[in-house]
């Protein structure tokens, strides 16, 4: 990398640094625009959550000229990347934002015509038509020096990221994970753990340079405390009313999901619990007459989670405890930053589509019960079938087990072609009349 | 190996039997025997006295025969007088004849609907090699190995490129690319199931691999439980006098 494109590196991300902030500091002058009846504001936090997500994408857009990049899972074992300066890209929350943004037709169009079924999911067409049509809401995606994919979330991201090594011809460091019903075997964590280590030279090659432990074990704290920090926000879903919804969460976990290692990550969701305890101080509630409270399993619908919050808020419906979010905070405590590549192992074995069909299950029967929830909406969703698979068994046993009404809802997470707003809305209504609303 | 392992492990727990060194290498012996059959079948397949469609049910009963049923089923067939073999030939249901027929390789998962081979016969095409995950991918080497749990994990991991392992799209295509070649197959057919995920990502990759190197495919995609539409035959039949 010459001297020029470092400096027309500083001068891109320094300028857009500053344009965001400006952006963040109006924004969080101005009234909000659309105000609702029936749920309140949105956290005063959402600026600075919006301007660390298009940071993040700025500082993409001119990588390329500065630093190495790597394109990585949601659930991969990142902070040894991190640790070593890498630029790191989430196709899967590319691929999310492109579902709030609504263009996931147009790029999901370009995948399935150039071959890519659509019955693959859609977090992959989306990125896959981006990658092949250069389109995307971000101005520009930074091309991958180095793919790294954890197959600890599901195995498409497997063959996903052999197409995108096709496509792109760089390496690509896959960590297999092996599957695991209760606890990880030793000789499973050991194996991860070689994985890792076997890792770290190739990574190491691309980058240029050397692992600093150091640095790594201070990734991995960084990652460990925004972890708890997450964690604690979302049981504040505990109190009565909740002060934040799911809606919220889908919302502010990007910074948990793509910037974990990052100490401004930290310094958000500190702040972001400073004003989430000020809700509860103040009694404000997310529903602002809230009368039932329910649990939200699988991906969100992201081109929809305002048409969900607002049809469910105007009903007195809060969803406040979700298998997915939660997933990014219940491993906290397994992390290790004094032990980063045995834990890390170990952390990264466990998430919650990396274990038995029972641990899900347990985990929304202890949820019903710590936030002292009315009901479960089971998103069935056609693109995640490991998340998917099981929840009929898992509704019933929640009927059954936990006495509460649970609701199956067919969607699809990202592409809005699998989404039937009258079939939803009425399915929605039922259920919410079965709550006794 | 350790995954055997532990798997054994459980098993043991679960049944309260534990299976000595000698038991382990026994039954893998036997299974490796079985499947030297399957490589039999293969090699053999053009001048086996059956019709493609039995064929292709003998193999699939390596998934779930017992190893020794297999090797008598597949060492039977192997035996077959030459003589059937020939009037089978005459009457153009059996594997060989390859210069009255269209030779072609199919690839997917399974071969199912079944009811493919069928409507090959009647189209006048003879499918000369598969790459199908439950059948061509299936053909493991046997492993030297004395530790049963390390034997085992060697020779799955020695199979043919296969999607279902997450093996480079380029392993994929060079295994498919010779394999058409050595077969003298005119052209793949991808039979897909619906769904089918480990397939489906690799196939524009392949078919963009295979058309570089001349070898002509067709993609076609079924549902497990649906019988064989009249389109996929319309598009079998077009792609097959496109070969010809």
């Amino acid at each position: 990398m010459s001297v020029a494109q470092s400096l027309r590196y500083y001068a891109g991300t320094n300028l857009g640094r500053a344009a965001l902030r400006l952006n963040r500091w109006r924004a969080e002058r101005t009234t909000p625009r659309r105000k609702s009846e029936y749920l309140a504001p949105p956290l005063k936090i959402s600026p600075r959550t919006k301007e660390l997500i298009a940071r993040h994408y700025l500082e993409g857009r001119y990588a390329n000229l500065h630093r190495k990049v790597a394109w990585v899972t949601s659930g991969a074992p990142v902070e040894l990347l991190k640790a070593l300066d890498f630029y790191v890209l989430y196709p899967e929350n590319h691929a999310a934002l492109c579902g709030t943004a609504r263009v996931v037709e147009d790029l999901a169009t370009e995948a399935e015509r150039a071959g890519y079924s659509s019955d693959i999911c859609s977090y992959a067409r989306t990125d896959i038509g981006a990658m092949l049509s250069g389109k995307t809401p971000v101005g520009r995606l930074p091309k991958p020096d180095v793919l790294f994919a954890c197959t600890n979330i599901c195995q498409t991201v497997l063959w996903w990221y052999r197409v995108l090594a096709h496509h792109f011809n760089v390496p690509l460091i896959v960590i297999d994970t092996p599957f695991i019903y209760t606890q990880a075997a030793d000789h499973a964590v050991e194996f991860v753990k070689r994985q890792l280590e076997e890792a770290i030279p190739i990574a190491e090659r691309v980058a240029g340079k050397s692992l600093d432990e150091r640095r790594l074990k201070a990734t991995t704290r960084l990652s460990k405390l925004a972890s708890e920090l997450w964690l604690e926000i979302m049981a504040r879903g505990k109190h009565r009313p909740a002060p934040i919804s799911v809606f919220d969460q889908f919302i502010q976990m990007a910074p948990i999901v793509e910037m974990r290692g990052d100490a401004f990550t930290v310094d958000f969701y500190a702040a972001m619990l400073k004003e989430v305890d000020e809700r509860i101080a103040r009694g404000i509630g997310v529903v602002k007459e809230e009368k039932k409270r329910l649990l939200w399993d699988n991906l969100p619908i992201w081109y929809r989670l305002r048409y969900l919050g607002e049809f469910l808020g105007a009903r007195g419906v809060a969803i406040v405890a979700s298998t997915y979010t939660n997933a990014w905070g219940e491993l906290a405590s397994l992390i290790d930053p004094d032990r980063p590549l045995e834990s890390g192992a170990r952390t990264y074995l466990h998430p919650i589509l990396n274990r038995g069909a029972g641990y899900k299950l347990a985990t929304m029967k202890r949820m019903v019960v710590d936030y002292q929830l009315d009901g479960a909406i089971l998103h069935s969703d056609r693109s995640c079938k490991p998340y998917s698979i099981g929840q009929v068994d898992q509704r019933d046993r929640l009927q059954r087990e936990e006495d509460i009404p649970a609701l199956l809802l067919e969607a699809d997470h990202n592409d809005p072609r699998a989404f039937s707003e009258q079939q939803v809305a009425n399915r929605l209504e039922t259920f919410v009349e079965m709550l006794g609303v | 190996a350790d995954e055997f392992k532990s798997l054994y492990l459980r098993l043991v727990e679960l049944t309260d039997r534990a299976p000595s060194h000698g038991d382990l290498m026994e039954c893998i012996r036997t299974d490796e025997a079985a499947d030297a059959r399957l490589v039999d079948l293969y090699r053999c397949r053009a001048d086996l006295p059956i019709a493609q469609i039995d064929f292709y049910r003998i193999v699939r009963s390596r998934e779930y025969l017992p190893a020794e049923t297999f090797s008598e089923i597949a060492g039977a067939t192997l035996a077959r007088p030459e003589r059937s073999r020939r009037m089978l030939a005459q009457n153009g249901r059996a594997q060989g004849t390859p210069l009255q027929k269209v030779p072609i390789l199919l690839s997917g998962i399974v071969p199912e609907p079944m009811t493919i081979f069928d409507a090959l016969d009647q189209m006048g095409a003879a499918v000369v090699a598969d790459d199908f995950a439950g059948c061509g991918r299936r053909l493991y080497p046997a492993s030297t190995r004395d530790d049963p749990f390390q034997r085992m994990a060697e020779r799955i991991l020695a199979a043919p490129p296969d999607s279902t392992r997450g093996s480079a799209i380029e392993a994929r295509l060079e295994y498919l690319a010779r394999l058409a070649q050595t077969s003298g197959a005119r052209g793949v057919v991808f039979y897909d199931v619906k769904f089918c995920e480990p397939e489906l990502f690799y196939l524009p990759a392949l078919r963009k691999g295979l058309q570089d190197a001349g070898i002509p495919s067709l993609a076609v995609e079924v549902d497990l439980n649906d019988p064989l539409s009249k389109q996929v035959v319309t598009r079998l039949e077009a792609f097959l006098e496109m070969i010809t």
